[in-house]
């Protein structure tokens, strides 16, 4: 949902063409730029307060015992969510610069994971060490579905380093790519 | 006088198109400066280059004899092919947002608003404006900052006549105050009467550059007639004359520089001839324009 809210929020500078008014007005590309990505982090960041909030509220209706260290035990979760979002907003607003189109971005965007999926399946045995570092799949590794724990009683239940290194790497690339295209862009 | 802009070799490729072709111009503080030329001839690709959102291919330009940062283009004022502002905001929030990145007070908001007579609507939202009025806040938008250098890409597009003289009317002021002023228009009659300094652009190459007073310069045309013999052959024993040609039913004669139709009618008067209609054309921008275009070798 916020993916398409960032989508239309950066196609619509280009098809409204503000952005090329706003660059004409002086402010530049990169001015421009950080703007969105600011955005992108206050919607990650509210994201993560909001599931941190949830979280307080259901675990106190749900536990049987309320103690302080239950309460911030699996705390790590809650900025690798915030990380998650801001990684997959990244992504989403480079698929938005380089498209410039919102129907085209939001649809690229929606069967990113299933493109991947098909890529991955297509991968020749020898390349199967690279499957954890394709972007989608760091994105959701960063905090596993819990699907599983009910089906085999066991969840990776912290916050593993590696994921948190990987999804960094790619927001920065991500972002690097957008900064990229649009200062070689006419506009 | 000082220099405003000077532009260097620019020069744009769109694939195998040359849009810009080793461009080199130079403004001065205070002109008005017209750059006329048939559609796609680069008026817009320079400018936008000009303005930092078209990336060069090649060359260089500066703005107030620095090179261009994006800071500079705050000082200067520009609409560029059609008006945009965001069309769900109002007039006068679209304009709150620009005062913002030009880094200029809002208290400018009313006196532009007066200036382009759009007080009355400032707070409908953009998209319900008629096309003059998104024109003429485009303008409130480039004068917002108080700009020393207005630059405007077919001001007076899609305006009615009325919008036309009051934005014509516009850039005489804005120019009275001393400010520069680079206008791309193809109306030629625009440019004969507000600018200063004009140059054609034609296929990406700027093919002339000169003052505005200078067109009209060179031998009087003038039209004579009717056509007969006699007067055929006294016009061309006639010293002062250059070429002649028949036209409908009329010679069209050129006559060499400093020689007055005055000088004609008394020399035909001489002969023995009384001339039915003799006028003196006047050369326009229109003539000057199109002789160039017609005279510029195609690359």
């Amino acid at each position: 949902m916020l993916g398409v809210l960032v989508v239309i929020s950066i196609t619509n500078e280009y098809s409204y063409r503000t952005l090329r008014q706003n660059v004409i007005d002086g402010v530049s590309r990169l001015d421009f730029l950080i703007s969105k990505i600011t955005t992108n982090l206050g919607l990650s960041i509210v994201s993560a307060l909001f599931i941190f909030v949830i979280g307080l509220v259901t675990g106190l209706i749900y536990t049987p015992e309320l103690d302080w260290k239950y309460v911030f035990q699996s705390m790590p979760f809650v900025p690798a969510y915030g990380l998650q979002i801001f990684t997959y907003l990244s992504f989403a607003l480079m698929l938005g610069v380089i498209i410039q189109r919102s129907g085209l971005t939001i649809l690229l965007l929606l069967f990113a994971s299933t493109i991947e999926l098909i890529i991955k399946l297509n991968l020749p045995d020898s390349l199967e060490v690279i499957k954890p570092y394709f972007p989608m799949d760091a994105i959701d590794n960063l905090v596993p579905n819990p699907f599983l724990k009910y089906v085999f009683q066991e969840i990776q239940d912290y916050v593993s380093l590696a994921s948190v290194a990987i999804a960094l790497v790619w927001m920065f690339l991500f972002n690097f790519f957008s900064y990229r295209r649009l200062k070689a862009a006419d506009i | 006088m000082e220099t405003v802009l000077s532009i260097n070799n620019l020069t744009k490729h769109f694939g195998r198109i040359k849009a810009v072709n080793n461009m080199t111009l130079e403004v001065k503080r205070g002109m008005v400066f017209g750059m006329l030329g048939p559609n796609g001839s680069g008026k817009t690709t320079t400018l936008g280059m000009l303005m930092g959102v078209v990336n060069k291919t090649s060359g260089s330009f500066s703005w107030f004899g620095e090179l261009p940062k994006d800071e500079i283009r705050k000082k200067i004022g520009a609409v560029l092919e059609h008006p945009i502002f965001y069309p769900y905001l109002t007039g006068q929030q679209n304009l709150e947002l620009n005062a913002m990145i030009k880094e200029s007070t809002p208290a400018n908001i009313p006196k532009v608003l007066e200036i382009v007579e759009l007080s009355d609507r400032k707070d409908d939202k953009y998209k319900t404006y008629s096309l003059g009025m998104k024109q003429r806040l485009a303008i409130a938008s480039a004068l917002l900052n108080d700009p020393i250098v207005l630059i405007l890409d077919e001001p007076t597009n899609g305006l009615d006549p009325m919008g036309i003289a009051e934005i014509r009317k516009l850039i005489k002021k804005i120019a009275e105050d001393g400010k520069t002023i680079i206008l791309a228009s193809h109306l030629l009659d625009e440019v004969q009467k507000v600018c200063s300094h004009f140059a054609v652009l034609k296929k990406g190459n700027m093919v002339y550059t000169g003052p505005v007073e200078d067109v009209g310069k060179g031998g009087l045309v003038i039209e004579v007639g009717p056509i007969d013999n006699q007067l055929h052959s006294a016009l061309k024993n006639f010293h002062g004359i250059v070429s002649m040609k028949d036209e409908n039913n009329h010679f069209l004669v050129t006559l060499q520089e400093g020689i007055k139709s005055q000088d004609l009618n008394k020399y035909l008067f001489e002969q023995g001839i009384a001339a039915s209609h003799l006028i003196a054309r006047k050369k326009t921008l229109e003539q000057q324009f199109l002789e160039i275009l017609s005279e510029a070798p195609t690359s």
